[in-house]
C-alpha cells in the first residue's frame, strides 16, 4: 500500500513493463504521481502538481514514445508528461481543452497511427490521443511540430462524457473509438484510416442509466459497458456493423473476490 | 410515516406513524399474497401491528437480540414505553411492558439507545421549568426499588396510571440539561455513555455521563441543532441541520462547521451511511430526491479542503420521499417510503469501473467488491478470436513448416483455414517440383494465384493465352460411345487444374488415389462429382454405390441410419447410369425436374452437367462446391472468354467478401494482399495472415499492411507473455525474409582488447550476424581457447575450468545431436553445440559452460564460483516465476566483468 495522495484517487494506470514497474496515478488532490516499484518497495518517481483541480483521468502513451502520460483534470486542462529519459520530466499543457472539466483520456496505438494519414509527410507514427469532457464533446488531439492540436471534435452526446477509449487496433487500417455519457448512451465513432477520413457515429445503445465506463478488449473486439444500472455489459460487432449485445454479465456467475 | 430497519434482523423492518408495523423482506414471487413489494426482486410481508400506543412521538429499536424486536416508543406525555412486536419471544429479564415515566409530563422528542451499554435509553424531552429534559433510563433498573427510593412520586404516577403493574419506573439513572429542550439526540459509538444532543435551537453539546461532575463536555452555538449525528467511521465527526443548512462537524475544533451545504428545500431528515465512508444522505421536503453527499477531505498544501460528490437518487421518479433508513449492514442499501406508505428498497449503486485483461477476463471493482469474471468459462469468449489467436499460438499454428497442411488441424473447424493451408501445401509442393526441375512449368513459380496462371503471367512473354478445343469422349459408356465433350486445354489451364488439385489429366492413378482418399475421408459426393467432371461415368456410379453400402466398420451403426444417408447415393447412381444425350427423353425431362429436391451441391451439380443446356453456368453457381472444383471445371470447359471472365468476377467477389478460399485465385501476391487485408478486417485474424504471408515472396511481405499485421501479432503474443511463440515466429518470419532481420543485438568480446571474439565475425564484417559468435563446435575439435584479436587466453568455465572456446567436455547426447542436426548451422555449415556456448549471471559475471551451468542450477541456487556469494538463480525472473520465489527481482546489466565482458544493448525498444 502506497499513500501520497490527499483525496480520493480517480485513476491508476500501469505503465508497459518495458519501463519497469512504473504505476500512475491521479487524484482529486489535483496531483499526478508515479509511482515505480525497487526492491519491493514502491517510490514516488515524481509528482505533477499543475492542475488547478482534481485530475480525473490518466493514459499511458503507447510505449513505442517512451514514458508518456496524459492527464485529464476538472479545471479543463490535458497535461502530457514525458520523461526525457535521464530522470527528468517535462510537460505540455492544453489549456481549456474541454470547458468545465475533462473526465477521461486515452491514447491510440502506435501501431494503427502508422496507417493514419500523416500529414507531416515524416512517415513516423503520430502521437493521437481522444478526451472526453463536460462539455459533452469528444475531441482527437494529434501531435503537430511538438505541440498537440486539436484534430476532430465530435458531437454527439448531449451530457458530460464520462469515458472514452480507443480501440487497439490489430492490422486494421480503421480506428474505433467508443465514448460513454451521462446521457446513458455509447456512441461508436469510426473512421476508415484513409486520408481526410471524417468520423462517423454509431449509437450502441441508449442504456437505463448512466454509463460510467467503456473497455476494449485486447483484440479490440469486444466492448465491455459498466452503467449505473449496476451492470456490465458485453458487446460486438456483427458482419453487417450491427452492435450486439452478447452477454449480460450475471453476478451470479462470476467469481467474487473480497479486497 | 417513518421508517427503521432492524439493528438484529437483517431481513426485517418497521413502519411507524399512529401505530407500529413489523416487515419480513422477502424474494419477489410472483404467485404469493405479499403485501408490498419492495424492488424487482424483493417483496416486503406484514408480519404484526402494535396500534396499543397512544401518543406515540418516537421509536428506538432495541439494539439487543433478545427480546426480539423490542421497541422503546416515546410518546406525547413523556412516557417511555417497551414493547414488543413479537409475541411469547423469550424475555428472561422481562423488559417488555416496562414503562418509563418522567416526573414531569412533556412531548418526548427522540429516544435513543447507547450502542456501548445496550441498557441505557436516553429520551429527549421538551421543556419543562424544574425539570431535566434528558434523561437516562435504565431499562434493567426494578422498579420496586425505584418506587421505595422516591416516595413522593408514587402518588404522581399511581394518579396518573390507572394501571398500577409492577413494570414502571420513575427514577431515572441520570438526568440532564435543567429547564433546557433537546431536539436531537444521538450516542458516540466509541466513547461509552457519551451523549451528543441538539438543545434550545441554539446549542450542539457533548454530555459525559462518567463525568458527572461537569454539565457538559463540549458545546457549541448554533441553530442547526436538529438531526444530530456521529459519523459511524470518524467519531470526532458529526452532521446536524436547521431549515436547508446541513453543518458538518469536528468535535476536536467545534467553534464553526468544517462545512456547509446547503439545500434548496428544507430538510426533513439526514442520515450518515452506516457502510461507506463519509456519505451522508439527506432529504428535503416535499422533495423527490434522495441527495446523497461523499464527504472526503483533501489536503492541498498546508489547508484542509473538503472534497464533496454529489448523488442523487430518485426512488420513486417525481413523488416524494417522506422517510428513509439505510440497511446497518447491506452495503449502500436504502429504504424508504413515500407519504403515502409506499415503500421502496434501493441500491445505491457504485460507479463500477471496469477493465479487460489481456487473457479475455474482465475485471470491475463495485463497492468494496472486486469481481473477476472469468472470461474463459463464456461461450461468446471461446469464440472471440483473441482466444481463439492464442489456442493456436500455444498449439504451434502456423510453425509446421514441412507439412504445410498440417497447420489446417490446428485450427478447429475453421474451414476456410483448412483450404487455405492445404491450398499452400499443394502450392508449396508444385514450387518444389518447379525448382528442381521435376516440373518445369513451374519453374518460376511464386506462389501466384490461378489467375495470374490463366492470365499467362508465369509463360515467356508472347505465350498466346489461347486455348484449343478437344474432344474428349465419356469413359465407360457401353451403349453409347458416340457421346462425346468440349473440353479445352492449354498450358495455363493444365497448370491452373494443377493448382485446383486436378493435376491427373494423364495419369489415372494419380486420379484414382485423388478419388480414394476423398471416398475414404467419406466425401462420397464430391469423389463422384469430380469422376463426373473428368467424364468418367462408371467410376462415378461405382463410388456413389460404394458409399452407400455400409462398411465393416460401421456393421454395428443402426439401420435407419444407413438408410437415411446412403442409400440415397445408390438411387442417384442409379439415375446417373441412365444418362443418355438424347435431349427430348423422359429421363432428362425428369433428371432436371428432380434435380432442384437434392440436398447435396455436388449431386446437384453432377445432374445439371449431364442434363441442362447451359450446363456449366448452373454448375458453377453452385456454392456449396469447393473452389478448387469450381475453377477446375471453368478451366476445362469453359472457351477463354467465359473462363476468364468467370474467373475474374470470382476473384473479385472473394476478395470483397474476404473468402480465404479466393486465395487459390490470388495467390500469395499483392491481390491476395487485399482479400486477406479484407479477411483481417472482418475477423482481425492477423495471427493466419502473418503465417500465411510468411510464405510469400520477400518483396510481398515487405508490404505496409503485411508489416503491420506481424507487429500486431507481436504486440499480441507480448502482452500473453507467449516469449517461446513470439522467438519462434520471429525465427519462422525472417526465414522468408532474410533481408530485414534485425542485426545482431549482443556481441560476445575480450575482455583486453574489448574486439569481439566471434572468429568468423572478423573476416567477414557484420554481414552474416546470427550467430557466430560460437564456441567451437565439438565435431571441428580446433581449440580456440583465446581471444583471436590479442591472444590472450579466453575467460575459463567456473565448473569445468577449461577455458571458454572448448568443447564442454560433456559431449552432446544422443538426442542432443539429433536436435543439432535442426539446429541453424554456422558459416561452416557445421552446426552449434548450445551445450558449449557461453554464458553467464549478469550480476556477478561467473559463467561458463551453458550445458554445466543448466546442470549446476537444476540443484543450486548460489553461483557455483568459490566465495561469490551472489545468488544468481533467484535473480532470474523467469525461474523466479516458476519456483514462486520472493526474493526481490534485480535490474540485470551488462558491463564489463572480470570474467565475461558483453557489450552491447539489449534489445532495442
Amino acid at each position: 500500500m502506497v499513500k501520497g495522495h490527499d483525496g480520493p484517487v480517480w485513476q491508476v494506470a500501469w505503465a508497459h513493463p518495458m519501463c519497469g514497474n512504473l504505476l500512475a496515478s491521479c487524484s482529486y488532490d489535483r496531483k499526478v504521481l508515479i509511482w515505480k516499484e525497487s526492491g519491493g518497495q514502491w517510490n514516488k518517481l515524481y509528482e505533477y502538481a499543475n492542475h488547478d483541480s482534481s485530475v480525473n483521468s490518466i493514459s499511458w502513451a503507447p510505449h513505442d514514445y517512451g514514458l508518456m502520460l496524459a492527464c485529464g483534470s476538472s479545471d479543463g486542462a490535458v497535461s502530457i508528461i514525458s520523461s526525457s529519459g535521464d530522470g527528468n520530466w517535462e510537460s505540455k499543457k492544453i489549456t481549456n481543452a474541454h470547458t468545465i472539466g475533462c473526465n477521461s483520456v486515452s491514447w491510440a496505438s502506435a501501431v494503427l497511427s502508422n496507417s493514419m494519414p500523416d500529414q507531416s509527410g515524416t512517415g513516423k507514427a503520430v502521437k493521437r490521443f481522444v478526451t472526453g469532457g463536460c462539455d459533452s464533446l469528444v475531441k482527437i488531439w494529434r501531435e503537430d511540430d511538438g505541440q498537440f492540436v486539436e484534430e476532430q471534435k465530435l458531437e454527439g452526446h448531449s451530457d458530460w462524457v464520462r469515458d472514452v477509449a480507443w480501440a487497439p487496433s490489430i492490422g486494421l487500417p480503421h480506428q474505433i473509438i467508443a465514448s460513454c455519457s451521462q446521457d446513458r448512451r455509447v456512441i461508436i465513432w469510426r473512421n476508415d484510416g484513409t486520408a481526410g477520413a471524417t468520423w462517423t457515429s454509431t449509437v450502441l445503445h441508449t442504456f437505463d442509466d448512466v454509463v460510467w465506463h467503456v473497455s476494449w478488449s485486447v483484440t479490440g473486439n469486444i466492448l465491455a459497458v459498466s452503467g449505473g444500472d449496476n451492470k456490465v455489459s458485453l458487446w460486438k460487432e456483427t458482419l453487417e456493423g450491427q452492435w450486439v449485445c452478447i452477454s449480460d454479465v450475471k453476478k451470479g456467475k462470476s467469481a467474487v473476490l473480497s479486497s | 410515516m417513518e421508517i427503521l430497519w432492524s439493528p438484529n434482523h437483517e431481513d426485517k423492518f418497521l413502519t411507524f406513524s399512529s401505530e407500529l408495523s413489523l416487515y419480513k423482506v422477502e424474494p419477489w414471487k410472483e404467485d404469493t399474497q405479499q403485501t408490498q413489494r419492495l424492488s424487482p426482486n424483493t417483496a416486503a410481508t406484514l408480519l404484526a401491528v402494535n396500534s396499543d400506543q397512544q401518543y406515540l412521538k418516537c421509536v428506538a429499536w432495541y439494539p439487543q437480540s433478545e427480546p426480539d424486536h423490542l421497541i422503546a416508543v416515546g410518546q406525547a406525555n413523556g412516557r417511555v414505553v417497551l414493547t414488543s412486536l413479537c409475541q411469547g419471544s423469550k424475555d428472561p429479564r422481562e423488559l417488555t411492558g416496562k414503562e418509563f415515566i418522567p416526573r414531569h409530563a412533556r412531548q418526548c422528542n427522540m429516544l435513543a439507545w447507547d450502542p456501548c451499554h445496550t441498557n441505557l435509553l436516553a429520551a429527549g424531552m421538551e421543556k419543562y421549568r424544574a425539570d431535566h429534559c434528558i434523561l437516562v433510563w435504565d431499562v434493567l433498573a426494578t422498579p420496586f426499588v425505584d418506587l421505595m427510593a422516591t416516595p413522593e412520586r408514587r402518588g404522581h404516577i399511581l394518579g396518573n396510571s390507572a394501571d398500577t403493574s409492577s413494570g414502571m419506573v420513575s427514577k431515572p439513572m441520570h438526568e440532564l440539561g435543567l429547564s433546557e429542550t433537546v431536539l436531537s439526540l444521538s450516542w458516540f459509538k466509541h466513547d461509552p455513555k457519551t451523549l451528543l444532543a441538539g438543545m434550545n435551537n441554539k446549542h450542539i453539546r457533548i454530555f459525559d455521563l462518567r463525568d458527572t461532575g461537569r454539565a457538559h463536555m463540549n458545546t457549541t452555538l448554533t441553530k442547526a441543532v436538529y438531526g444530530v449525528a456521529v459519523d459511524p467511521y470518524n467519531c470526532f465527526r458529526i452532521a446536524s441541520y436547521v431549515d436547508t443548512q446541513v453543518a458538518i462537524w469536528d468535535t476536536r475544533n467545534f467553534d464553526k462547521p468544517v462545512l456547509s451545504l446547503t439545500e434548496n428545500r428544507s430538510i426533513t431528515r439526514m442520515s450518515w451511511s452506516p457502510t461507506r465512508m463519509g456519505l451522508l444522505a439527506t432529504i428535503s421536503k416535499d422533495s423527490s430526491v434522495v441527495k446523497l453527499y461523499d464527504i472526503q477531505h483533501v489536503t492541498i498544501g498546508d489547508e484542509v479542503e473538503p472534497a464533496i460528490v454529489e448523488r442523487l437518487v430518485q426512488p420513486y421518479g417525481q413523488h416524494a420521499v417522506a422517510s428513509f433508513a439505510w440497511h446497518p449492514t447491506h452495503e449502500n442499501r436504502l429504504l424508504s417510503a413515500t407519504p403515502s406508505g409506499t415503500i421502496k428498497d434501493t441500491v445505491v449503486f457504485e460507479r463500477i469501473t471496469l477493465n479487460w485483461s489481456p487473457y479475455s477476463n474482465i475485471v470491475w471493482a463495485c463497492g468494496r467488491k472486486l469481481l473477476q469474471y472469468d472470461e474463459e468459462s463464456e461461450e461468446h469468449v471461446r469464440d472471440d478470436i483473441s482466444t481463439k489467436m492464442k489456442q493456436r499460438a500455444l498449439s504451434g499454428y502456423g510453425l509446421k513448416v514441412e507439412q504445410v497442411w498440417e497447420n489446417g488441424l490446428l485450427c478447429g473447424d475453421d474451414a476456410g483455414l483448412k483450404n487455405v493451408w492445404s491450398w499452400l501445401d499443394l502450392a508449396k509442393s508444385l514450387k518444389e517440383e518447379g525448382k528442381q526441375r521435376i516440373n518445369s512449368r513451374f519453374a518460376n513459380y511464386k506462389l501466384q494465384g490461378v489467375l495470374a496462371i490463366l492470365k499467362g503471367e508465369l509463360m515467356p512473354s508472347g505465350f498466346s493465352t489461347k486455348s484449343d478445343v478437344h474432344i474428349v469422349p465419356w469413359v465407360g459408356m457401353e451403349r453409347q460411345q458416340s457421346i462425346q465433350q468440349q473440353v479445352y486445354r492449354n498450358e495455363c489451364r493444365e497448370m491452373a487444374l494443377m493448382l485446383c488439385g486436378w493435376g491427373f489429366e494423364k495419369d489415372n492413378s494419380t486420379f484414382n488415389d485423388f478419388l480414394d482418399r476423398l471416398q475414404s475421408d467419406g466425401f462420397y459426393e464430391r469423389a463422384a462429382a469430380i469422376a463426373l467432371f473428368n467424364l468418367k461415368i462408371r467410376k462415378a456410379i461405382e463410388i456413389l454405390h460404394k458409399g452407400s453400402t455400409p462398411k465393416d466398420g460401421k456393421a454395428g451403426e443402426t439401420a435407419s441410419n444407413l438408410l437415411g444417408g446412403d442409400i440415397n447415393l445408390n438411387v442417384v447412381a442409379m439415375a446417373l447410369s441412365g444418362f443418355t444425350e438424347e435431349k427430348k427423353t423422359l429421363w432428362r425431362e425428369m433428371c432436371s425436374e428432380l434435380r432442384t429436391q437434392l440436398s447435396s451441391s455436388y449431386l446437384r451439380a453432377m445432374f445439371a452437367f449431364l442434363t441442362c443446356d447451359d450446363a456449366y453456368e448452373e454448375v458453377l453457381s453452385e456454392t456449396g462446391i469447393a473452389i478448387q472444383d469450381r475453377v477446375a471445371i471453368a478451366a476445362m470447359y469453359l472457351s477463354d472468354a467465359k473462363m476468364m471472365d468467370y474467373v475474374e468476377k470470382l476473384t473479385v467477389q472473394m476478395a470483397d467478401d474476404g473468402n480465404l478460399d479466393g486465395i487459390l485465385l490470388t495467390g500469395l501476391t499483392r491481390e491476395g494482399l487485399e482479400l486477406l487485408q479484407r479477411y483481417v478486417d472482418l475477423t482481425s485474424d492477423v495471427q493466419s495472415t502473418c503465417f500465411i504471408m510468411a510464405h510469400a515472396t520477400p518483396d510481398v511481405m515487405k508490404d505496409v499492411s503485411v508489416k503491420q499485421w506481424a507487429e500486431s501479432y507481436r504486440d499480441l503474443l507480448d502482452v500473453w507473455r507467449l516469449w517461446h511463440q513470439r522467438a519462434l515466429f520471429d525465427v519462422h518470419w525472417f526465414q522468408g525474409d532474410a533481408g530485414s532481420r534485425p542485426p545482431q543485438q549482443v556481441t560476445v568480446c575480450c575482455n583486453f582488447c574489448s574486439k569481439s571474439i566471434s572468429t568468423t565475425g572478423q573476416g567477414r564484417g557484420p554481414r552474416r550476424p546470427y550467430l557466430h559468435y560460437t564456441a567451437r563446435t565439438p565435431a571441428t575439435k580446433s581449440k580456440v581457447t583465446c581471444c583471436p584479436g590479442c591472444r590472450k587466453p579466453l575467460p575459463r568455465c567456473a565448473l569445468c575450468l577449461m577455458n571458454m572456446g572448448t568443447a564442454s567436455g560433456m559431449g552432446p547426447t544422443k538426442t542432443e545431436k539429433i536436435r543439432l542436426q535442426v539446429m541453424p548451422s554456422g558459416k561452416d555449415g557445421k552446426p552449434i553445440a548450445i551445450s558449449s556456448w557461453f554464458t553467464w549471471c549478469q550480476t556477478c559475471r561467473h559463467g561458463g559452460h551453458a550445458n554445466h551451468i543448466t546442470e549446476w542450477f537444476r540443484e543450486h541456487a548460489d553461483c557455483p564460483v568459490t566465495g561469490c556469494n551472489c545468488r544468481c538463480m533467484t535473480l532470474d525472473t523467469v525461474s523466479k516465476a516458476s519456483t514462486g520465489s520472493s526474493s526481490t527481482s534485480q535490474h540485470r546489466t551488462a558491463g564489463h566483468s572480470d570474467d565475461v565482458a558483453s557489450r552491447g544493448a539489449a534489445p532495442a525498444p
